[in-house]
């Protein structure tokens, strides 16, 4: 199964080390990509399918925070899963951003081990056996 | 303050240094540290956060590291740093990484922070043993030379 995965960072840096972890992963992707802000994110929604968006929350313009709530208030973009990435250790703050609707975390520096396991899970492979 | 902040600033430090950007430090006494070692093109970055606990991490690197950061984080040749702006970025994020996961080594995972942009300044050849000399400054070696690590705290509420 390929996937259209959108990534969120105000980092062109930490865009390009999500990307290669993706495929580091062996996460099969039809297409990457990139938004630096959750403005530019919205924007890509507004135009292609996404199936999965990697954000992180401190962002200039539109935080992810800001992204993910405008993104609630859609019928069709509410659907996407999100799985923030962020250097915030907060539990406080992931409880927040839970209840909000994100459907992981992943704390930086991150692994493509991480990666691969909240893939596995949103498409169903951990529990096909 | 001090005491309480050395070790776990060194633990993350060297822990994110080798996981993010591939690149070993080892910690090093500061009295052991040759002052002239120190007199060179630096660069200081500085991350303010804030929270129930308000201040900000700095840190020293040699002009020289950047672009072995760069290139190390994305996995390319040292060869193809040409975009110095695509540097910055690199190791602004690396302190980002850096700030984020000392606040919670020093306070746990319960408090909120609010971390700022990173800024960056460079620094020629301007004297460092100030910062060597003070008691919340860690100091590290590596092969672009020696690396300083301070925290800065304002105040607790």
């Amino acid at each position: 199964m390929s996937l259209n995965v959108l990534l969120v960072d105000d980092s062109i840096t930490v865009r390009s080390v999500m990307e290669k972890t993706l495929h580091l992963a062996g996460i099969q992707t039809n297409m990457v990509l990139h938004a630096a802000n959750g403005k530019e994110a919205l924007d890509i929604l507004g135009k292609e399918w996404v199936d999965l968006i990697f954000a992180d929350i401190n962002m200039p313009v539109m935080n992810g925070v800001e992204m993910i709530e405008k993104m609630s208030h859609d019928g069709l973009m509410k659907t996407i899963p999100v799985v923030v990435v962020s250097t915030e250790g907060s539990q406080t703050r992931i409880e927040q951003l839970k209840d909000k609707g994100i459907t992981a975390y992943i704390r930086k520096p991150f692994q493509p081990e991480d990666f691969k396991a909240i893939v596995d899970d949103l498409t169903g492979l951990n529990n096909a056996a | 303050m001090q005491l309480e902040t050395q070790q776990p600033m060194t633990d993350v430090f060297c822990r994110v240094m080798e996981s993010l950007a591939f690149y070993f430090v080892d910690p090093v006494n500061k009295a052991d540290v040759n002052i002239h070692a120190l007199d060179m093109p630096y660069r200081q970055l500085s991350m303010r956060f804030e929270g129930p606990h308000h201040g900000s991490l700095v840190m020293y690197i040699p002009q020289s590291m950047t672009p072995v950061i760069w290139a190390n984080m994305l996995g390319v040749d040292e060869s193809e740093a040409h975009d110095a702006e695509q540097q910055n970025d690199a190791i602004r994020e690396l302190l980002n990484v850096i700030c984020g996961q000392t606040l919670t080594e020093l306070w746990g995972t319960e408090p909120v922070f609010n971390l700022h942009v990173p800024q960056l300044q460079d620094l020629d050849k301007v004297s460092l043993a100030h910062t060597l000399t003070r008691p919340s400054t860690c100091c590290f070696s590596s092969d672009d030379g020696i690396i300083l690590l301070e925290i800065h705290v304002d105040e607790t509420c």
